[in-house]
């Protein structure tokens, strides 16, 4: 009975199928397909014969990757690396967009155009900016060293830097957007709130905590939940060009997407690397559920989806 | 202290904040202007001692290459903005029609790309291997046609239109096709120009598609050709379209002189287009 009237429906309204049928295609095409690929995690690639009929090594590929050095530097690098951006873009971004709040209108365009440009800027770009700053020769921060008699820092070799160049790149990327996000979040509060507190003797501080903070405390909760649910997937074009896939710096940069890419592109064993990716988007479904569930639970308008 | 110098204060943190986000990008444009000579002697920096167009005189007297890759990039753009707006639309629209039984299926359909992903190596395959995309303009446009995410975002836009205009129009005989394009389109503007300047960046920034799928320079689009330049700068020596030059190769002002041209159209347009690109952001964050 049910079944005969969604056909009937979707007889009647048949438009609306066909509205959404090459979207469906697509989809189908670019994000299910691949799905059937994913016997390749199980496989010896032979391109010559096919994947499908490559001979199945079971779980080889899992474990060649859990047994390299490479697993725990790459999962390790993820999931810092993006722990550390989830933390200083949410404090930037938060402190700017309080902070814009308060000013009022005057600043606003000019401070959000700039904030917004790198948004429209790809990592590729970025890089040869970054590239103004660190060069071994001619950077802004070498030059500033030699000058005032130190020595040259070849950031291109040092490991150690990275972390703080990542994270002050990354901050540089998303913050400006991020805090548009929560000013407008700002901008609804109620202003006899404000009022409110004034005549309650609260002084700014107070007002911040209590009212601002408070106001955008489900909007922060969401999008770091979101972030949560993305922690083991990375901004590939970030890593590639501002280390200029540099393999001198892969202890600290080398993260799953790169390393993915690499099994495809540079060392061809697509076989691991697709053990690689299964276990990324394994875990990465486990978690957006998890973070959906909780901010389902922590505000109920809140789910992410 | 008094409210006035705590709003001063503000201002000057604001203000710095502001310059700091600019730099990089300024760094950009004044490398491309600055001579090797004064590289050679201040390196990088916000003042050069020499100003010299000389960089762009050779990207306009040698536009080959670069040439070809605007083109590529001005049409995946347009093709793929244009198609992609359209099939996002009525992906979504189909999806909002709580009315439509079949919409709770679509959605079930779409969540799921959405959340789970075949991953890299095994799209890689199906585009090379089964569906013959590679080394193909048609690559360029069709792997990033449909994002399930702008899917969502377009739905909680068309979401908005209350149901009762669209029932007033099918009581007035209007059927499907012409309440969508005469009710639910005008409706959705917003929406579209969000969306829509979405799709638009995710072309003309994407290098991606262009680095795993394309080896043919003719099909190289801008940003990959930037990334191809800095990769290896004996490439721009060979090419031959340059190696009349060769000898006195601005390589730095060149690099950046390609990197303005490709982030100036963007950076031109975007004041006019801000205001929907941050409506689209928030409500896209708001609900996905």
């Amino acid at each position: 009975m049910k079944k005969n009237s969604i056909w009937k429906d979707l007889r009647k309204k048949y438009p609306l199928l066909l509205l959404a049928l090459p979207g469906i295609i697509l989809i189908f095409l670019f994000n299910y397909l691949p799905l059937s690929g994913l016997v390749i995690a199980f496989k010896n690639v032979d391109y010559s014969v096919g994947i499908f009929k490559s001979d199945w090594v079971g779980f080889k590929n899992f474990e060649f990757f859990i047994k390299s050095n490479d697993a725990f530097r790459i999962t390790k690098n993820t999931l810092v690396l993006n722990a550390l951006f989830i933390v200083f873009s949410t404090v930037v971004s938060v402190t700017v967009a309080i902070m814009l709040y308060y000013v009022g209108k005057n600043m606003l365009k000019l401070t959000q155009t700039v904030l917004f440009l790198p948004y429209l800027i790809s990592w590729v770009v970025a890089s040869y900016a970054l590239e103004a700053f660190i060069d071994p020769r001619n950077g802004v921060i070498n030059h500033f060293l030699t000058s005032i008699g130190g020595s040259n820092i070849n950031f291109y070799y040092e490991p150690k830097y990275w972390y703080v160049i990542l994270v002050i790149c990354n901050v540089w990327k998303v913050a400006g957007y991020n805090s548009i996000l929560y000013y407008t979040r700002l901008l609804s509060i109620d202003p006899t709130l404000f009022e409110a507190a004034e005549i309650d003797g609260a002084n700014t501080w107070q007002k911040i905590r209590y009212i601002t903070l408070y106001m955008l405390r489900p909007m922060i909760v969401m999008l770091v939940l979101l972030s949560i649910g993305n922690i083991f997937y990375s901004d590939f074009g970030m890593y590639f060009f501002l280390t200029k896939d540099n393999g001198m710096l892969y202890p600290v940069t080398d993260v799953i997407d790169t390393y993915i890419f690499r099994a495809l592109k540079t060392i061809n064993n697509p076989g691991m690397g697709a053990a690689v990716g299964l276990f990324q988007s394994v875990m990465g479904f486990i978690l957006v559920m998890t973070a959906n569930k909780l901010s389902r639970k922590i505000d109920e308008e809140g789910s992410i989806f | 202290m008094s409210a006035k110098t705590r709003k001063m204060i503000l201002y000057l943190i604001l203000g710095i904040i502001t310059v700091l986000w600019l730099i990089p990008i300024l760094f950009i444009f004044v490398m491309s202007v600055t001579s090797s000579d004064s590289i050679a002697s201040v390196g990088y920096s916000l003042f050069p001692k020499e100003i010299t167009l000389e960089a762009y005189t050779y990207l306009i007297k040698n536009p080959a290459q670069i040439l070809d890759s605007y083109k590529i990039s001005i049409i995946v753009t347009l093709i793929g903005t244009v198609a992609g707006l359209m099939i996002t639309t009525g992906l979504a629209y189909a999806m909002s029609r709580k009315d439509f039984l079949a919409s709770k299926t679509l959605n079930r359909y779409v969540t799921f790309a959405l959340l789970f992903h075949g991953g890299l190596i095994p799209t890689y395959i199906v585009v090379t291997q089964w569906l013959h995309l590679g080394n193909t303009l048609w690559v360029l446009i069709l792997t990033m046609l449909v994002s399930p995410w702008n899917v969502f975002l377009m739905r909680s836009f068309i979401s908005g239109i209350p149901m009762e205009l669209l029932e007033a129009a099918f009581i007035d005989g209007a059927t499907e096709f012409q309440t969508y394009f005469k009710i639910v389109l005008p409706l959705a503007k917003a929406g579209l120009a969000s969306v829509g300047l979405l799709i638009m960046f995710g072309y003309w920034n994407d290098w991606y598609q262009g680095m795993l799928y394309i080896d043919d320079m003719k099909l190289t689009p801008l940003p990959l050709l930037l990334y191809k330049i800095i990769s290896n700068i004996q490439y721009v020596m060979q090419n031959s379209q340059y190696m009349n030059t060769a000898n006195n190769f601005p390589t730095i002002g060149a690099r950046m002189a390609t990197c303005v041209i490709s982030i100036a159209p963007m950076l031109v347009a975007f004041p006019f287009f801000q205001k929907y690109l941050a409506k689209g952001l928030t409500l896209g964050s708001v609900k996905g």
